[in-house]
């Protein structure tokens, strides 16, 4: 990861809104008028103190950018991110809705839509604590603190012994479906396999976690080897979960 | 670096976020990230600080 630095920050990082959620992003070319490119120990708060100026007077002289207006009006970026992804499905479902009537269709969709979208903030802003700097940085120190621990008590540790315990369990499974099978008992055999086969499930979960080395080369190797017995595909494109899929 | 020019990266296409007061730029790394490269875009011109290292 160090040798993808290219440069420090100094002082409290401000979100943006990623590209992919719909931020808006001035390249260096288009000048801003509390453009601050010093950042040595005081401009940091300088900085801070001018953009906060910027979003509570010039709030009113133009529309809000999730990039000056990140604590003040949340709930404009995300009508404005909301409002993108809906736009399609509305003007379908208002034409079919009021197809009798001509007197501004798409209007009427929307202005139904927003009425779900505020309910829906509302309902979240109630159930998650404040967005504002203060309670999130306190929130941060409190996580931070927790990861500490679990590291100091060792919670991170892969615990070797479980797994000698499971490898026993697997030996065991896998001889007494094969003595069955040599008993001609074909239906415990069966069943034998069957658990086999679902307990070594378990581990290869685990290697696709990086959960016994925590290495990526070594734990992917074991979980290619645990692969052999099925074709498994580690599939992590579309989403922040790892899934394998089997067949 | 300073915050605009973090913007300016950004607004270039690049796929920059903060780490550990470091400023990190992860266009050639993102595609060999396990979880894939949407859950770093989802990260950018933020601070991953607590993503990364837990």
């Amino acid at each position: 990861m160090n040798r993808y630095r290219i440069g420090k920050f100094e002082g409290r990082w401000f979100n943006f809104i990623p590209p992919i959620q719909g931020g808006k992003f001035r390249p260096l070319s288009e000048a801003g008028e509390h453009d601050v490119f010093d950042n040595g120990p005081d401009s940091s708060t300088t900085a801070s103190s001018s953009v906060s100026a910027a979003s509570s007077s010039d709030a009113g002289s133009r529309p809000p950018s999730p990039v000056f207006d990140h604590d003040v009006d949340v709930d404009v970026n995300v009508d404005v991110s909301l409002r993108k992804r809906r736009t399609p499905a509305a003007v379908s479902s208002a034409a079919s809705i009021t197809s009798a009537s001509s007197v501004e269709p798409e209007n009427e969709g929307m202005a139904f839509l927003d009425t779900l979208t505020h309910a829906q903030i509302a309902l979240d802003q109630e159930k998650y604590p404040p967005i504002d700097s203060a309670t999130q940085d306190n929130i941060v120190s409190k996580y931070r603190e927790l990861h500490q621990r679990v590291k100091k008590e060792g919670l991170y540790q892969c615990n070797y012994r479980a797994y000698a315990v499971e490898c026993c369990r697997y030996t065991l499974l896998s001889a007494a479906s094969f003595v069955f099978l040599q008993w001609g008992w074909y239906f415990t055999s069966a069943v034998c396999l069957g658990a086999f086969w679902h307990q070594l499930v378990f581990s290869a979960h685990d290697a696709g976690h990086m959960g016994i080395t925590h290495d990526f080369h070594t734990d992917s190797v074991i979980g290619i080897i645990i692969a052999d017995f099925w074709v498994v595909c580690l599939w992590a494109g579309g989403s922040t979960t790892t899934t394998f899929t089997t067949w | 670096m300073s915050r605009r020019e973090i913007e300016g990266l950004i607004a270039d296409g690049r796929m920059v976020f903060i780490l550990d007061q470091y400023v990190i730029k992860a266009d050639a790394w993102a595609p060999y990230h396990p979880g894939g490269d949407k859950a770093i875009r989802h990260m950018i011109g933020r601070d991953a600080t607590d993503e990364v290292t837990a």
